[in-house]
């Protein structure tokens, strides 16, 4: 398979262009632009960067991007169409900031359902921190999608934590993508203690909830 | 590599995974392997003998265009019908929709905007009642097979390889103009022809078709010429008032080149006429145009969203900034549409209002004096 897969590539480098292009909207990289971002001008512009950390329950929650219809969109083609080409953008020119606030942990993430998992083929949150060693500690015992669940307080009963793994005996920095109402998150933080999270992105609605929180900019 | 939905065949726009490469460039419809043959779509056939209910009677010009249409496609070649707004073109091609229905065919009427999909869905279902009309567009998937489906243009990709007659409106508007995706999807889901319905076609849009022209409204009376006023932006506030009080009477649609201008003149407005906004990004879009069709308030604030296929009788329409990018030519013929399309106002009020007369503002006039000279 491993050969199959190279010969595939080796096949693809041949026939395709080195030309610079967005991962988002396949736009032609301008000429004269100089940058090591993945994603056009006009498709930063459309994601919002909150870029925030607020003090809650004793633990620090990092959010890098506010949660609107363009990173929802995004994500949906991503997760639930599968365009695993995506994966770099989200953390894109962010890498520094994130190795800066991991440095001294280890890397755990939220967990999708086995069902999705098997549907995708890929679970998303390992595949954007894919050049990083992950942890899945954690897994979810049936297969309800927090946007679409009208009891989102009941996710004690639906996430737990893997009977037989081991952690390595370091600090935990849990990663998750989307925050929506919080409660995935603080179940994920009753479970594992994280010294720090890290949200990809968290909703307005939440943003303002925390916004009584003790807050820093990173 | 090729990928049989979109027919892409750009190298960079495929991607390695899991042994096979999958298509980037229309992965938004769902995610199709490169060189895999996309399925044929089953859905019911039925032979149906069906009459149009109109509550009126198709006009001369009209009865005429809808014959050569009829004709051109029973010859199995793909049409264009260019005629002005308000001349009846959904009426016009009811003819067909009749007669491919008869015959035990498919036939699918395909729109660019989700909101004049479930219009069009209720205008087809009172001049056919006795048929099974299905509307599918966001919000709208659950049944997607009926005896005629009225679907915005992103959905055509459900149906691969389905219907006999596919019945395109506004094709030269956001997002089928300059799509080569959407342009493929189409393609792909029609295997009989294609007719083509336009009020401001691009000249791209008239090669290897049959154009049918209908240039005058069913009324009989000329398009509405607009008037133009050349004024700074903070007078245009001012003379819009103005001309929002002189027309008490009757509702105003406004249109603004920006989300943020329908803040602005919706805050402006509400001190001294019920209105509303609308835009893209408002959720309750559907109420709203219900509201303003009930006339529960005077004045409906819109950018470019309504600009097509919007129906509102003895409406009177204002464009603010209307030297902006925004308004091209087709943009504003379209928006002058809207207006004398009412038996009972059959000329209308309009007003262009902008910094200064740009290109897009001098053609559109032509255009409609050109319309009106060849009815």
């Amino acid at each position: 398979m491993r050969y199959t897969k190279r010969i595939y590539q080796k096949l693809y480098q041949t026939i395709k262009t080195d030309e610079r292009r967005c991962l988002i909207c396949n736009a032609c990289w301008p000429e004269n632009l100089w940058d090591s971002s993945l994603i056009c001008t006009n498709c930063q512009d459309q994601l919002i960067v909150h870029r925030k950390a607020y003090y809650y329950r004793n633990t620090w929650i990092y959010v890098l991007y506010e949660y609107n219809e363009f990173l929802e969109r995004l994500l949906f083609r991503f997760k639930d169409q599968k365009d695993i080409a995506l994966y770099p953008v989200f953390l894109n020119s962010y890498h520094h900031l994130f190795q800066s606030i991991g440095k001294k942990h280890i890397l755990c993430v939220m967990c999708s359902s086995e069902e999705s998992r098997m549907k995708r083929g890929f679970e998303p949150n390992v595949l954007i921190l894919q050049s990083y060693k992950v942890y899945s500690p954690l897994y979810k015992k049936n297969n309800i999608k927090q946007s679409s669940n009208p009891h989102r307080e009941n996710i004690h009963q639906v996430i737990d934590r893997k009977k037989l793994y081991a952690l390595p005996h370091q600090k935990i920095l849990l990663f998750d993508d989307v925050c929506t109402t919080g409660n995935t998150i603080e179940r994920g933080m009753d479970l594992l203690q994280p010294d720090v999270v890290f949200l990809l992105s968290a909703h307005p609605l939440w943003i303002e909830r925390m916004s009584m929180e003790k807050q820093k900019r990173f | 590599m090729k990928c049989f939905r979109c027919q892409n065949q750009d190298p960079y726009l495929f991607y390695f995974d899991q042994g096979v490469y999958y298509c980037r460039k229309c992965i938004m419809f769902s995610r199709i392997d490169a060189n895999t043959p996309v399925k044929k779509v089953t859905l019911k056939r039925k032979t149906i003998s069906i009459q149009p209910h109109l509550k009126y009677e198709l006009t001369p010009k009209q009865k005429e265009a809808s014959t050569k249409v009829c004709q051109f496609l029973q010859e199995g070649k793909d049409v264009f019908l260019y005629a002005c707004t308000g001349a009846g073109k959904t009426e016009i091609t009811l003819e067909s929709i009749c007669l491919y229905l008869s015959k035990g065919k498919k036939v699918c009427f395909s729109i660019s905007r989700r909101q004049v999909v479930l219009e069009i869905k209720e205008r087809l279902q009172k001049i056919f009642p006795t048929l099974q009309i299905v509307a599918v567009a966001q919000g709208y998937t659950d049944i997607w097979d009926g005896d005629l489906i009225v679907c915005t243009m992103h959905q055509l990709y459900r149906y691969p390889y389905a219907f006999d007659l596919l019945i395109l409106d506004e094709v030269d508007a956001f997002p089928y103009i300059g799509n080569d995706v959407l342009k493929e999807i189409a393609n792909a889901s029609c295997i009989g022809q294609k007719l083509y319905l336009s009020a401001t076609p691009d000249p791209s849009l008239l090669k290897n078709v049959e154009i049918v022209t209908l240039f005058q409204r069913p009324h009989g009376h000329p398009l509405l010429i607009p008037k133009v006023i050349c004024l700074p932006v903070f007078l245009q506030f001012m003379v819009l008032l103005y001309y929002l009080k002189k027309w008490k009477n009757k509702q105003s649609l406004i249109f603004v080149p920006t989300i943020q201008d329908t803040h602005i003149l919706h805050f402006f407005l509400s001190f001294f006429i019920s209105n509303k906004a609308i835009h893209s990004q408002i959720t309750q879009k559907d109420q709203i145009i219900e509201d303003f069709h009930q006339k529960k308030f005077q004045c409906l604030i819109s950018t470019t969203l309504l600009e097509r296929g919007i129906t509102i009788p003895d409406v009177c329409v204002l464009v603010f900034k209307g030297n902006h990018s925004v308004f091209n030519v087709s943009s504003l013929i379209q928006i002058f549409g809207r207006v004398g399309r009412s038996f009972l106002d059959p000329i209308g009020k309009g007003v262009i209002l902008c910094d200064t007369q740009n290109e897009s503002i001098k053609n559109c006039i032509k255009q409609l004096k050109q319309m009106n000279a060849d009815a």
